[in-house]
C-alpha cells in the first residue's frame, strides 16, 4: 500500500486522532498566548511579583524533560493527591503551562529589548507611561517576537505527540495502532511526517515573512 | 512650582546648574559644571567627540542623574524624580540618534504627543513646510534620508511648543544651506521666549548663538557671549 492508500483506508481513525491533537493544541495555544501575554503585560507593572517567580518556574520546567514532567503529573502527582484525571487533561495542562512560560519568556524579553532611547524620547515628549507601553513598547516587542512566538506554537503541536505515552488518543498514538495492525511503518510514519510538514512549514514561512515586513531599527 | 519655571516674564533664570559632576561608570566625564540659561537664550555647546556633551544634555533633560551638584529649573531644585515627569514636554530633548519610532510614519511620529484637541492640519503645515519634510510624512523613518529624519525629530520637538529645548547634533547630517535654515528656525523659537542648549560641531553655527560653552578637559568654559 502507498502512503495515500493507507491514509485513505484508515481515514476515520486518522481524523479522530487529528481532532484530539487539534483539541490539545488549540487549548494550549489559546491558554498559552492569553496566559503568557497577560503575565508579560502584568510584569511591566509588577516585575518583582510576576517577573521573577515566572522566570524561576520557567527554569525549573526547562531543566526537566517534558516526558518526565508528563509522567510525573500522570502518576506520582495524582497518586499523592488521591485523584484520577483523564490523561487528555493532564497533557493539556502541561502543554498549556509550558506554552504560558514560553510565551511569557519571549514577550518579556522582547519588551525589555525595545531600545531605551525610544522610550526616553516618548517620556521627554510628555507621553504617559501607559501610552508608552501600549503604543510604543508593545507593538515593537510583538513585531520582533512574532517569529519566536510562531515557532513556540509549532513546538506545542510537536510536543502533543508525547500525550500518546499516557494513552491520549492523538494522532501519533493512532498511527502507532494502525502500524501495529498493518505493519507498514514506512507508509504510516511518512504520512505522519507529511502531516506535520504540511502544517508546520507554511507557518514557519509565514512567520519569516512577517518578521521581514517588521520594523528595522 | 511649575508656573514659576514656565513664566518667561520673570527675571529668574530658566535653568541653573551648580557644581555638577557627571560620571560614566567610574570615570568622571565632567566636574564642577556651573552655568545659567536665561529665557530666550540660544546657547551652543561645543567640544570634541566623547567629551561629555551628550552626558550633560541627558542630565539636563533629567534622563540621567548627576554624581553630585544641583540643578534648578526656575526657583525649584530638581531632586524628586517622580516630579520630574511633570516638566515634560515643556522641557524636551532631541537626542543624537533622534529616537524616531520606527513602526510609525513620520506624520504619526510628529502627531503622537500632540493633544487631540489641536488643529492637526495647521500644525503640520506650520512645521513641515518650514523644515521641508512634507514629502516624507507618509514614510516610515527607515525610508527617509538621515537629513529628513533629523528635521522630523526636530519638528516633533518644536510641535510640542516647549519652553526649553536641548538638542544633540541636530544639524550634523544637513547640508550647509539646510543647516543654516534650521538654525534660523531655532533662533525664531528663542525669539518667542524659548530657550535652547544645542551641541554642535559646526563653529559657524555656534558663532550665531548668544553664548558658546566649550568642554575642555572635563570642565565647561564660557568662550563667547
Amino acid at each position: 500500500m502507498s502512503v495515500l492508500e493507507v491514509v485513505s483506508e484508515y481515514r476515520e481513525a486518522f481524523l479522530s486522532g487529528l481532532l484530539v491533537t487539534l483539541k490539545l493544541c488549540v487549548i494550549a495555544w489559546i491558554g498559552g498566548l492569553a496566559g503568557g501575554g497577560g503575565l508579560a503585560l502584568t510584569a511591566e507593572w509588577l516585575p518583582r511579583f510576576i517577573g521573577w517567580p515566572t522566570i524561576v518556574l520557567s527554569r525549573v520546567t526547562q531543566a526537566i524533560p517534558i516526558l518526565v514532567l508528563l509522567f510525573w503529573l500522570h502518576y506520582p502527582a495524582q497518586a499523592a493527591l488521591g485523584v484520577i484525571i483523564d490523561p487528555f487533561y493532564t497533557t493539556v495542562f502541561l502543554l498549556t503551562l509550558l506554552n504560558v512560560l514560553a510565551v511569557f519568556g519571549i514577550l518579556r524579553s522582547a519588551i525589555l529589548q525595545v531600545p531605551i532611547e525610544l522610550v526616553e524620547v516618548a517620556k521627554v515628549c510628555g507621553v504617559k507611561r501607559r501610552r508608552i507601553f501600549f503604543r510604543i513598547k508593545l507593538p515593537l516587542a510583538l513585531w520582533s517576537s512574532i517569529g519566536s512566538l510562531t515557532s513556540s506554537q509549532i513546538n506545542v503541536l510537536q510536543l502533543s505527540i508525547f500525550g500518546s505515552l499516557i494513552s491520549v488518543e492523538e494522532l501519533f498514538r493512532i498511527s502507532q495502532r494502525i502500524n501495529a495492525q498493518i505493519y507498514q511503518p514506512v507508509q504510516v510514519y511518512t504520512g505522519l511526517a507529511l502531516f506535520f510538514l504540511i502544517i508546520c512549514l507554511p507557518l514557519n514561512l509565514f512567520a519569516g515573512y512577517l518578521e521581514s515586513k517588521g520594523v528595522a531599527w | 512650582m511649575v508656573s514659576l519655571f514656565f513664566d518667561s516674564n520673570l527675571a529668574t533664570p530658566v535653568l541653573t546648574v551648580n557644581d555638577l559632576t557627571i560620571r560614566r561608570g567610574n570615570q568622571i566625564v565632567l566636574e564642577n559644571v556651573a552655568f545659567r540659561l536665561e529665557t530666550g537664550m540660544f546657547v551652543a555647546l561645543v567640544g570634541p567627540s566623547g567629551s561629555g556633551k551628550t552626558s550633560l544634555l541627558r542630565v539636563m533633560s533629567l534622563l540621567d542623574k548627576p554624581a553630585s551638584g544641583r540643578l534648578s529649573f526656575g526657583k525649584d531644585e530638581v531632586h524628586n524624580s517622580s516630579r520630574n515627569a511633570l516638566i515634560y514636554p515643556r522641557l524636551t530633548y532631541v537626542p543624537q540618534n533622534l529616537g524616531l519610532w520606527p513602526h510609525m510614519t513620520i506624520k504619526e511620529n510628529l502627531l503622537f504627543s500632540v493633544p487631540k484637541t489641536s488643529d492637526v492640519r495647521l500644525i503640520l503645515k506650520e512645521f513641515c513646510e518650514e523644515l521641508e519634510i512634507t514629502e516624507c510624512l507618509d514614510r516610515r523613518p527607515a525610508f527617509a534620508s538621515q537629513g529628513q529624519r533629523q528635521r522630523s525629530a526636530l519638528a516633533r520637538a518644536l510641535i510640542l511648543k516647549p519652553r526649553i529645548l536641548f538638542l544633540d547634533e541636530v544639524t550634523s547630517a544637513l547640508d550647509e544651506k539646510l543647516a543654516r535654515k534650521v538654525w534660523k528656525i531655532l533662533q525664531t523659537f528663542t525669539g518667542t521666549g524659548g530657550t535652547i542648549l544645542a551641541s554642535t560641531h559646526d563653529s559657524t553655527l555656534a558663532s550665531q548663538c548668544n553664548k558658546i560653552y566649550r568642554i575642555i578637559e572635563k570642565s565647561l568654559t564660557l568662550t563667547n557671549t
